[in-house]
């Protein structure tokens, strides 16, 4: 979903990546994180369903690769899973996939009900089609890169 | 990509503990997308949605979130010029992709404020988008 800044970032992602990487250091400690989103949203009522499915089995894996922490891609060992929203490039975030999927960054300005204004930078997915989950059970199902 | 010291809401699902990035299952009716990937579209209304601040917080060990609701609806068009097929043996998967823009519109708040965040249809840039046939993992061969 949006991020919501009011400039350009000179470094880019490769610059949050070396402030994350001095902040936190090592990317298991990055994915252990995961667990404390997932405790944190239990307590909403449309994402405890989310949590369920993750329990299930049921959740798609990660694709191999992503970026490292130099920003570059790369096909395994990532620090995240993911890989910019442009064809040529792998779009999916999940892996074990066959589907159709649809994926754009998009940039422009938002404002608030206060009257504040923003600039906003949204990057947003889906991947609909045949999966296989975690649990190694072949599945269909609709996923968003939100 | 903006910059995170002056970034002031930032709305997604987290990280899972496998990895999975920003990613969550949605409903079949959330997403509609034509068989010649002439258009697609993905939308969700009130969907509850953490809000990290900034990247730099989201993708650190102990982030911080407060709850919060968005809606969207996102529309792309593909390029009816343009179809690329592709092969990437080195990262794993194959299809068939037409570039793409793409339009948002996006109602988003912080559920412990009555400040509400709407998008403007104006001036949209797609710096990069896509519809697309695929297949990965297992799937490709």
């Amino acid at each position: 979903m949006p991020d919501f800044q009011s400039i350009e970032i000179p470094g880019g992602m490769e610059r949050v990546v070396d402030r994350a990487l001095a902040d936190r250091t090592s990317r298991g400690e990055v994915l252990r994180r995961g667990a404390i989103v997932v405790g944190a949203l239990s307590g909403w009522g449309l994402v405890s369903a989310e949590t369920a499915f993750a329990a299930s089995g049921a959740q798609p894996k990660p694709i191999p690769g992503g970026l490292d922490q130099n920003f570059n891609p790369v096909p395994n060992n990532p620090f995240v899973h993911v890989l910019p929203p442009a064809v040529g490039f792998e779009m999916a975030t999940i892996t074990d996939f066959r589907g159709v999927l649809a994926a754009a960054e998009i940039q422009g300005t938002a404002k608030g009900s206060d009257g504040s204004r923003y600039t906003f930078d949204a990057d947003m997915r889906f991947m609909r089609g045949r999966y296989v989950g975690r649990d190694g059970r072949r599945r269909w199902g609709s996923f968003g890169f939100i | 990509m903006g910059d995170p010291n002056t970034q002031v809401h930032d709305f997604e699902p987290g990280i899972k503990p496998s990895g999975l990035f920003w990613t969550m299952r949605i409903g079949h009716d959330a997403v509609e997308v034509d068989d010649d990937l002439d258009q697609a579209q993905m939308h969700r209304r009130h969907l509850p949605m953490p809000d990290y601040h900034d990247i730099i917080n989201a993708v650190s060990s102990s982030p911080k979130t407060r709850p919060g609701h968005v809606s969207f609806d996102v529309r792309w068009r593909g390029d009816e010029h343009a179809r690329k097929r592709i092969r990437n043996a080195t990262f794993g998967f194959e299809g068939e992709y037409r570039p793409s823009v793409a339009q948002i519109r996006f109602r988003v708040s912080n559920d412990d404020s009555d400040v509400v965040y709407t998008s403007s249809p104006d001036s949209q840039k797609t710096v990069s988008g896509g519809i697309g046939h695929e297949r990965n993992g297992v799937f490709f061969s």
